[in-house]
């Protein structure tokens, strides 16, 4: 068979057929034929020119598709001429570079490698008077400074108030628990196996037989399954937790009679409120907030799990957390490609598994081409349980600027699937010309109940306060990972600078909801 | 892991030419998948899925000849594996294999003019009068709001569609009469 080449016949050399024709693929694209719709289409089809002319008309539908459905954000109403962007085969801006984002505990961490580095040359090894029954030792320091008397390496440390003025030590305690201060700590030595933190950060590293080596803060309480962990409490008494290896159980408050959120390796928590009410951990979340983290070129391997996995596409231009807020600079530079793409976090979140959790963020979009770009916020989806190849992106997002977050892996939400299942999936779409900002606020109830109720685990979003999506079936997998995209229109004609941003990210877990049901 | 204080992703450098590629033909594809399933919930995840099956074949892509076309053939394998999945669910209405297989075949001889056209479709479309786009506009943001137009306007459903079909009828003669002029073809 010849297909005809070049332009479409006209037509009118169809005469009969043409309204026929029209008829049946005008159904065919709103999804409305019949069978017999398919079969008289197919026999028309046999025409050259009936296909030409269904081929340019499908064509023009998925012009049309491509630019309202999810893919452009053209306003057919106010630009209809600009339906075809114009194309960009520079990809010249496109970057592929990762950046570590390593957290406060990263910096930890070297800080105690720094301690581990200096450890054998400290001060001469003279034993002081404990101020209790020693339980502890100095195993390394570096320029910390004390509160009261000098402790050097060897020195034994007891029961008791210790602070840490500044600087960094190691503690080795009789348990076989390895206790890494960095910088102003104030804490009690309670035993070999429990210490209180009043404030500070501190690190334990905790081999088995020291299992169940305890932390005690002013809100909760973290027990240690034979793990390495760091904890902080801030000035307000508020504490973070982060799980580097193996896991923890945390406990809001210092009630016995509360379950504990058990916590695995590569994640972070900060329970929320002290305990003077002794809250129930389903009412006081486990909290991370991410974007306190600081973008560092400390050491990834000890980054690792725990801080956040950070990728910025464009190296050019990279985001930056700025008091607590991911700020997305956005630049008309012709280098760019079209779309800009961009990851900016990229997490394996595998302790949202089984449990109800709550993802929310603010997302302001840039103000690029306000006039003529609709807006949207886009929840996307990601069945991938590999780390995001940049293939997978920027499908349904071209030409738009658009902030989600995303979720996989084997995440279907009602989809039809086959063979195996790669996609980001988006839920949501909200056609806007403000930028925001949005508040965003996506459920996942992971729970047993909710498993046996909807037969999987469900889905909500609420986009600034309103119900957009509730109870949507998703299946989670073991390796959720969640993350934040970007697309960003090349601002045609130079828009100039903008921003996009994305604040007070909070990822917060209740306690498994078996446990939790009031 | 590597101990680098600089991560790259696993790709090597070649692949920034191949997601270039990849990224710039995404509307192709989407196209070539709406000309077999054009009216299909789904299409933007079976976009995904040719995307990826591509990234994965990235291997076997012979730079030096075009793009589209290598893709138009996974894109076609995923495209039946859909519909035969599809197939199960009742209702699921599709053309058959056999005439997907000569649409494929027929679209490759207007792929030349594709562009053309689609600039000429916005001028077009700029041609509509106020309500056709604004109608346009409704079925495309949503297939859903047209029942809430035919509710609110007390216009059938029935002639709903029939006006939507004569909009893509005006529009097919508008490119159709651009293309023959040679406006859209440069």
């Amino acid at each position: 068979m010849n297909p005809p080449r070049s332009s479409i016949q006209p037509l009118q050399q169809l005469p009969g057929v043409e309204s026929e024709l029209m008829r049946l693929v005008s159904s065919l694209c709103d999804g409305s034929p019949t069978q017999s719709d398919c079969r008289r289409l197919e026999a028309l089809l046999e025409d050259p020119q009936a296909m030409a002319a269904y081929i340019a008309l499908t064509e023009q539908h998925a012009a049309l598709l491509w630019q309202t459905r999810s893919h452009a954000p053209v306003v057919l109403a106010e630009v209809p001429g600009r339906i075809a962007p114009p194309r960009s085969t520079v990809f010249g801006g496109f970057r592929r570079s990762l950046a570590i984002a390593a957290g406060a505990l990263a910096l930890l961490l070297l800080a105690a490698a720094s301690v581990l580095l200096q450890q054998n040359s400290g001060g001469p090894q003279v034993d002081q008077t404990p101020a209790g029954p020693s339980v502890a030792r100095i195993t390394a320091v570096s320029d910390a400074r004390w509160d009261r008397r000098v402790l050097r390496v060897g020195d034994a440390v007891g029961s008791g108030p210790l602070r840490l003025l500044d600087g960094c030590a190691q503690l080795k305690f009789a348990s076989g628990a390895t206790v890494v201060l960095n910088g102003a700590t104030d804490l009690e030595v309670v035993n070999d196996k429990r210490i209180f933190l009043r404030s500070g950060k501190i690190t334990p590293f905790v081999p088995p037989e020291a299992h169940g080596f305890t932390v005690v803060s002013p809100s909760g309480e973290v027990v240690d399954l034979g793990t390495e962990f760091s904890v902080g409490v801030d000035a307000k008494g508020l504490t973070s937790v982060y799980v580097i290896d193996g896991e923890v159980d945390v406990a809001t408050g210092h009630s016995r009679r509360q379950t504990p959120l058990r916590m695995t390796q590569g994640f972070g928590a900060q329970l929320s409120a002290p305990s003077a009410a002794g809250p129930d951990v389903t009412q006081q979340p486990i909290v991370i907030d991410h974007f306190d983290i600081e973008r560092t070129n400390a050491n990834p391997n000890a980054a690792g799990d725990m801080a956040l996995r950070w990728i910025d596409l464009d190296s050019g231009h990279p985001a930056i957390v700025e008091g607590g807020s991911l700020r997305i600079p956005i630049d008309d530079d012709p280098a760019w490609a079209d779309p800009a793409v961009r990851i900016l976090l990229d997490h394996d979140f595998s302790s949202l598994v089984g449990r109800r959790s709550v993802i929310s963020f603010k997302a302001t979009l840039p103000e690029i081409g306000t006039a003529s770009f609709r807006r949207w916020v886009a929840l996307i989806i990601d069945s991938s349980c590999q780390p995001i190849d940049p293939p997978q992106l920027p499908l349904a997002h071209r030409e738009e600027a658009a902030v989600g977050v995303m979720v996989s892996p084997e995440w279907q939400a009602g989809l039809r699937t086959l063979g195996e299942r790669h996609y980001v999936k988006r839920l949501f779409r909200r056609n806007e010309d403000a930028v925001g900002p949005y508040q965003i606020v996506v459920s996942i109830d992971d729970s047993p109940e909710v498993h046996e109720e909807h037969g999987s685990a469900t889905l909500g979003l609420m986009i600034n306060g309103v119900d957009a999506i509730r109870n949507k079936p998703i299946e989670l997998g073991q390796h959720p990972r969640l993350g934040f995209h970007t697309f960003v229109p090349r601002a045609k004609g130079g828009h100039g600078k903008a921003v996009a941003f994305i604040d007070d990210f909070s990822v917060s877990v209740e306690a498994a909801a078996a446990e939790a049901s009031p | 892991m590597t101990s680098g204080v600089e991560h790259t992703l696993p790709v090597a450098g070649d692949s920034d030419e191949f997601v270039g590629r990849l990224l710039a033909s995404q509307r192709g594809i989407h196209a070539f998948l709406v000309s077999l399933m054009p009216y299909e919930t789904d299409l933007d995840d079976v976009v995904q899925q040719v995307c990826l099956m591509l990234w994965k074949e990235r291997d076997k892509y012979d730079p030096s000849r075009p793009f589209l076309p290598w893709a138009y053939a996974f894109a076609r394998n995923i495209a039946s594996m859909h519909l035969r999945s599809r197939a199960r669910d009742r209702n699921h209405i599709a053309l058959s294999p056999e005439v997907l297989e000569r649409i494929a075949f027929a679209r490759e001889g207007q792929e030349s003019t594709a562009e053309a056209r689609r600039v000429a479709l916005g001028r077009c479309v700029e041609q509509l009068l106020p309500s056709q786009r604004e109608l346009l506009l409704q079925r495309y943001e949503s297939p859903e709001s047209l029942k809430h137009v035919a509710a609110a306007t007390k216009v059938s459903a029935a002639a709903l569609t029939m006006r939507l079909q004569r909009i893509r009828h005006a529009l097919l003669k508008c490119v159709e009469q651009s293309i023959a002029a040679g406006e859209g073809a440069s």
